[in-house]
C-alpha cells in the first residue's frame, strides 16, 4: 500500500492522501472487495488512526471534457461527505493523469473494462488521523459500455443511498441510463449544457421524475437570486407592486441565456402564477391576473462568462417600481439599485456557493422540492420557444 | 471464552479429489492447524475414486496463497493421506479400516474419526452402508474412541427422502454423532445474532411485534448454476437455498432465548419456530410466493447467458432461479410480523443479509416541523460480504432548520479486530471436533423445514404462480416487488 502525501495544487486538494492503488486491471468485483478488505486490513495495522467512512454510494460518470474540472469537487466532496466513489471514465477520451496511475494497458489492447481501488483520506479537523472515502474507477471502452451499470451494481453498499451525478447527460452512452434505475437521487446540472434544447430536455426529466428524486445543481446555485429577489419584495414599496409586475429583464453573459436565467424565469412566473402566452420577438408574453406580463434575456457583450449577470423588474401604476437587481461572478455581495419610486442603492449579502458545497446540499436534501418542480416546466416551455431573435 | 483442546482424530473425506475439499475443506483444516486447533497427532485421509498418491494429493492441496508459511505446510502436509477406492466396493472399507488403524497406530492417535462425507448426495446411503458394514463407526458413548459423522447438504430432496436418508444415517450413527452441516451456521455474523440479541440489553426488548414491522432475510447470488445444472434443474432454489440457509437464518432471529448455550437447548428453539412457521395454504401460494428465472442479462461486468440457455439446463426448463416468499412465525412474540424471504441466482450482486425494520414511533411529533417522512429504524445484519452490522436511525442534520436525515451506526469485523472473521467451515471442523453440535442441524430441524418446503413445492405444481423472468444483474421480477407493495413496503438494498 502507498500512502501519499498531501497532493500540491487545487486548494481542494491540500488535505488528501491517497492509499491503496492497487492498479488497474480487468474488472472483478470480488477480486475488488477482496483489494478493499486488504486496503482496509492493512490500513488498521498501520499507525495513526484511519477511519473508513461512507454515508453515500456516489456514481460519477466523467467524459474527457468534465473530468478534470470536477477532481478537486469530487475530492471535497469526499471531505465533507464521505461516500463510496464510482468514478466512470471512457477509455477512449481519458485523460493522461489517470492512465499514470498505474501500468495500465493501452485502451487499444486492454480488456473491455478496467479497474482500480483507491481510497481517498482527509486528514480530521484538528488532526487525530483520516477519514477515508473509497474511490473505485471503472474504465470502458465503447464496446463495454453498457456493461458498466452492473459492474456499479455490484459493488454498491447496500444501506447507503445511491447518487448519480450526469453532469454531462447528452453525451453519456444510452445504455447508462440504467444507471437511473439503481440511483436514489440523480443530480443533473443544466449549466453543463450549451443549448437551450438540451437545457430543457435536463427540466423535462425532472419534471418527470420529480424532485425528491432528481435535482438540478444550476437550479441549486440560483439560490441566492431568489433569496435576493424575495428580499426586494420585502421593501414595503416593492411589495405592493408585485401585482403590479408588467416587465421583467433578464441580463447575462456569454453567447446565450444560460441556465440559470431560464431557470429563474421560470420561478417568478411560476411563482407569481404567471402562464406563458407565445413569444414575440425577443419577449416572452405572459397572461397574469388581468394584464400582460412579459420576460426578456438581454446579452451583456462586455460579459464572456455564461452567468447571470442582472435581473430588473420593472411594475406599472399604482404602485410603481424600477429596481435592478445585480451581481458578478464570485463576489461576495450584489448591489440592488431600485430606480422607482424611491432611487437608492443597498448592497448585500449574495451567498455565493462553490459546487461541491451546491452538491453536498442536494445530497442532504430529502423533502420534494415543490419551487423546482413548478418552475422546471415552465423553465423547459420557455426553452422550447428557443432565444434567437 | 476459552477454547477447549481438541482431541486427536482422523478426519477421513469422501470425495477427496472434488471441488469442496481442495476450496474449502483442506484450506480450514490447514488453518487449523496453523491456529494449533488441530490436534498434532490428528491426520486427514482423502477418499476419493481417483487414484492418486498421497504425495500428488498433497501437492494438488497446496495452497494458491504465496504467502503460505512453507515450515507450517510441510507440517500439515505430512499429515495428509490419501486412499483410493469406490464408494460401492465393500473390499475398499475393508482396507481402510486397516489403513486407518496403521495409521492412528503410528501417530499415536487413540481411533477418533470424522467421517466427512463431501459427495453427491447419492453417494450418501452407500458410505452410510460401507461405513457400517466395515465396522469403521464406533457406538456412541464409547469411552475410548468417538465417530462423527458430517454430511453436506442437500440432506434429502423432499421429506420423504431426508426421512429415508434420517433412517439410514440412525441405522449406523447415533443423533449425537451426527453431524449435518449447513456452512451458513459458521459464519461469524450468523453466530452474531445470538450475541447481539441476548448478550446486549438493549435489543432484545424490542426483538418483538410491538417495536418489529417486518423482517426480510435475503440470499442473493451473482453466480449462476456453475456446472451443477444437473442437480439445480432439480432443486431450484427452493430447495438448494430456502429450505436450508434461508430457515436457518429465520430460525435463529425468531427463536426465543435458550436456556443454555448448549446445543440441544438452542436446537429446541429452534424447532419450536419452524413448528410455529405458518404452512403456506394452496389458496395462498400465488399471492405469497414469488417463482422465476433469470434471462441474459449482464453481471457484475460481463455478459450472461438466460438460465434456459445455461449448459445442460433443458430449454424448457422450469426450475425457479428467483423466490420470493411472505411467511409467518405464529407465536405469541412473532404474530402479525411478517418475515420476506428471497433468494436468486445471477442477481445484481453476491449477499446475504437479515434486516430487521422497526416500526414508526406512535406520533409524528417532527411532521409540524416539515420533516413528513422519517425513513424507519433498520438494523441489518450482513452475513456475506463484508461481514458485519449495521444500525440506522433519524438524526438532526447540522444547521438553523430542523432536517432529519437518515444516519447509520455501522460494524464492520475487519476495521472492528483488524481483521477478517475465520472462515465457516474452521468453525464448523473445529466445533465437530470438540464434540459441539449447536451450529448443526438436528434431524428434526431438517425434517420440519422439509414439511414446509414440500408444502410450497407442491401448491407450485397445482396452484402457484406462472414462473416468471427477470433479467440477470437485476433484483429479480417485478413481481416480487408487488408483492411487498401491496402491504406498503419494499424490499431493502443489498
Amino acid at each position: 500500500m502507498k500512502s501519499q502525501a498531501p497532493a500540491p495544487g487545487a486548494d481542494g486538494l491540500k488535505a488528501l492522501h491517497l492509499l491503496g492503488q492497487y492498479g488497474e486491471r480487468p474488472f472483478d468485483a470480488a477480486a475488488i472487495e477482496r483489494e478493499l478488505r486488504a486496503m482496509w486490513k492493512s490500513a488498521a495495522s498501520s499507525k495513526g488512526a484511519l477511519y473508513r467512512a461512507a454515508l453515500a454510494n456516489v456514481i460519477v460518470p466523467l467524459d474527457a471534457a468534465t473530468h478534470a474540472p470536477l477532481d478537486p469537487v469530487l475530492v471535497e466532496l469526499t471531505r465533507r461527505h464521505p461516500s463510496r466513489l464510482f468514478r466512470l471514465e471512457r477509455a477512449a477520451g481519458r485523460p493522461a493523469v489517470a492512465v499514470a496511475v498505474a501500468a495500465a494497458p493501452t485502451p487499444a489492447t486492454a480488456p473491455s473494462l478496467l479497474a482500480r481501488v483507491t481510497a481517498l483520506c482527509h486528514m480530521r479537523p484538528g488532526g487525530g488521523g483520516l477519514v477515508c472515502s473509497e474511490q473505485i474507477v471503472l474504465v470502458s471502452t465503447p464496446a463495454a459500455e453498457p456493461l458498466l451499470p452492473s459492474a456499479v451494481a455490484s459493488l454498491l453498499v447496500g444501506d447507503l443511498p445511491v447518487i448519480l451525478l450526469r453532469l454531462d447527460g447528452d453525451r453519456e452512452p444510452e445504455s447508462w441510463g440504467t444507471l437511473e434505475a439503481i440511483a436514489d437521487v440523480v443530480l443533473e446540472d443544466s449549466a453543463t449544457r450549451d443549448d437551450a434544447a438540451s437545457m430543457a430536455a435536463v427540466w423535462t426529466r425532472i419534471a418527470a421524475r420529480g424532485s425528491s428524486r432528481s435535482r438540478d445543481l444550476a437550479w441549486t446555485r440560483l439560490a441566492p437570486w431568489r433569496e435576493l429577489l424575495a428580499e426586494v419584495f420585502d421593501q414595503p414599496d416593492a411589495s405592493r407592486a408585485i401585482a403590479g409586475l408588467r416587465d421583467v429583464v433578464l441580463h447575462y453573459g456569454g453567447a446565450a441565456p444560460p441556465a440559470g436565467a431560464w431557470l429563474l424565469a421560470g420561478w417568478i412566473a411560476s411563482r407569481l402564477g404567471w402562464t406563458l402566452r407565445d413569444r414575440h420577438d425577443t419577449r416572452y408574453r405572459f397572461d397574469a391576473p388581468g394584464r400582460s406580463v412579459t420576460i426578456a434575456f438581454q446579452r451583456e457583450p462586455d460579459v464572456t462568462d455564461p452567468l447571470l449577470v442582472a435581473v430588473r423588474l420593472r411594475s406599472g401604476k399604482p404602485a410603481p417600481l424600477d429596481v435592478v437587481v445585480s451581481h458578478r461572478g464570485r463576489a461576495a455581495s450584489a448591489s440592488v439599485e431600485f430606480v422607482a419610486p424611491e432611487p437608492r442603492l443597498l448592497e448585500r449579502t449574495f451567498g455565493y456557493r462553490e459546487f461541491a458545497a451546491c452538491l453536498i446540499g442536494e445530497i442532504h436534501r430529502h423533502e420534494p422540492n415543490a419551487a423546482l418542480d413548478a418552475a422546471a416546466p415552465v423553465a423547459a416551455a420557455l426553452a422550447a420557444l428557443g432565444s434567437t431573435p | 471464552m476459552t477454547l477447549r483442546a481438541a482431541d486427536p482424530c482422523t478426519i477421513v473425506v469422501f470425495g477427496a479429489s472434488g471441488d469442496l475439499t481442495h476450496r474449502k475443506l483442506l484450506p480450514a483444516l490447514f488453518a487449523l492447524s496453523r491456529e494449533k486447533l488441530l490436534h498434532p497427532k490428528s491426520s486427514v485421509v482423502g477418499f476419493a475414486r481417483r487414484p492418486l498418491s498421497d504425495q500428488e494429493f498433497r501437492d494438488a492441496s497446496y495452497p494458491a496463497d504465496p504467502e503460505t508459511p512453507k515450515h507450517e505446510w510441510q507440517r500439515f502436509a505430512a499429515s495428509l493421506h490419501y486412499r483410493t477406492g469406490s464408494f460401492e466396493r465393500t473390499e475398499d472399507y475393508t482396507a481402510l479400516r486397516a489403513f486407518l488403524e496403521g495409521l492412528e497406530r503410528e501417530r499415536g492417535a487413540s481411533g477418533n474419526r470424522i467421517y466427512y462425507l463431501a459427495t453427491p448426495p447419492d453417494a450418501y446411503p452407500l458410505i452410510l452402508e460401507g461405513l457400517r458394514a466395515a465396522g469403521l463407526v464406533h457406538p456412541a458413548g464409547d469411552p475410548a474412541r468417538w465417530t462423527r459423522v458430517i454430511i453436506e447438504k442437500p440432506f434429502g430432496h423432499d421429506l420423504a427422502s431426508a426421512r429415508a436418508l434420517n433412517a439410514q444415517v440412525h441405522a449406523s450413527f447415533d443423533e449425537r454423532q451426527v453431524f449435518r452441516i449447513d456452512h451458513y451456521l459458521g459464519k461469524e455474523t450468523v453466530q452474531n445474532i445470538l450475541v447481539l440479541r441476548l448478550g446486549n440489553g438493549i435489543f432484545e426488548p424490542l426483538w418483538n411485534n410491538r417495536y418489529v414491522d417486518h423482517v426480510q432475510i435475503s440470499v442473493a447470488e451473482a453466480i449462476g448454476v456453475e456446472g451443477r445444472a444437473n442437480y439445480f434443474e432439480r432443486a431450484g432454489v427452493l430447495r438448494d437455498i430456502l429450505q436450508n440457509h434461508m430457515l436457518q437464518l429465520l430460525t435463529l432471529t425468531a427463536m426465543e432465548p435458550p436456556a443454555r448455550f448448549e446445543a440441544d437447548a438452542v436446537r429446541d428453539e429452534k424447532v419450536k419456530v419452524l413448528r410455529a412457521l405458518a404452512p403456506l395454504r394452496r389458496e395462498q401460494v400465488s399471492e405469497r410466493t414469488v417463482r422465476a428465472q433469470y434471462a441474459a442479462g449482464a453481471v457484475a461486468g460481463g455478459a450472461v447467458p438466460g438460465y434456459r440457455e445455461e449448459p445442460g439446463v433443458n430449454p424448457r426448463s422450469t426450475t425457479e432461479t428467483f423466490l420470493a416468499a411472505k411467511l409467518e412465525v405464529d407465536n405469541w412474540r412473532w404474530a402479525g410480523v411478517p418475515f420476506y424471504l428471497r433468494t436468486g441466482k445471477r442477481l445484481a450482486k453476491r449477499a446475504t443479509e437479515i434486516t430487521i425494520v422497526f416500526r414508526h414511533p406512535p406520533y409524528a411529533l417532527f411532521r409540524s416541523a416539515g420533516c413528513a417522512s422519517l425513513e424507519a429504524n433498520v438494523l441489518r445484519l450482513r452475513i456475506q460480504p463484508d461481514e458485519g452490522i449495521s444500525l440506522s436511525f433519524g438524526s438532526k442534520s447540522p444547521g438553523q432548520s430542523l432536517h432529519i436525515d437518515p444516519v447509520r451506526m455501522d460494524f464492520n469485523y475487519l476495521t472492528s479486530f483488524g481483521a477478517d472473521p475465520p472462515e465457516a467451515y474452521e468453525r464448523l471442523l473445529l466445533d465437530c471436533n470438540l464434540g459441539d453440535s449447536t451450529l448443526f442441524a438436528r434431524r428434526d430441524e431438517v425434517e420440519l423445514a422439509w414439511e414446509h418446503v414440500d408444502a410450497i413445492a407442491s401448491a407450485w405444481q397445482t396452484d402457484g404462480p406462472e414462473i416468471g423472468s427477470y433479467a440477470a444483474g437485476t433484483w429479480g421480477p417485478a413481481e416480487a416487488e408487488r408483492m411487498l407493495a401491496r402491504d406498503g413496503r419494499r424490499w431493502y438494498r443489498l
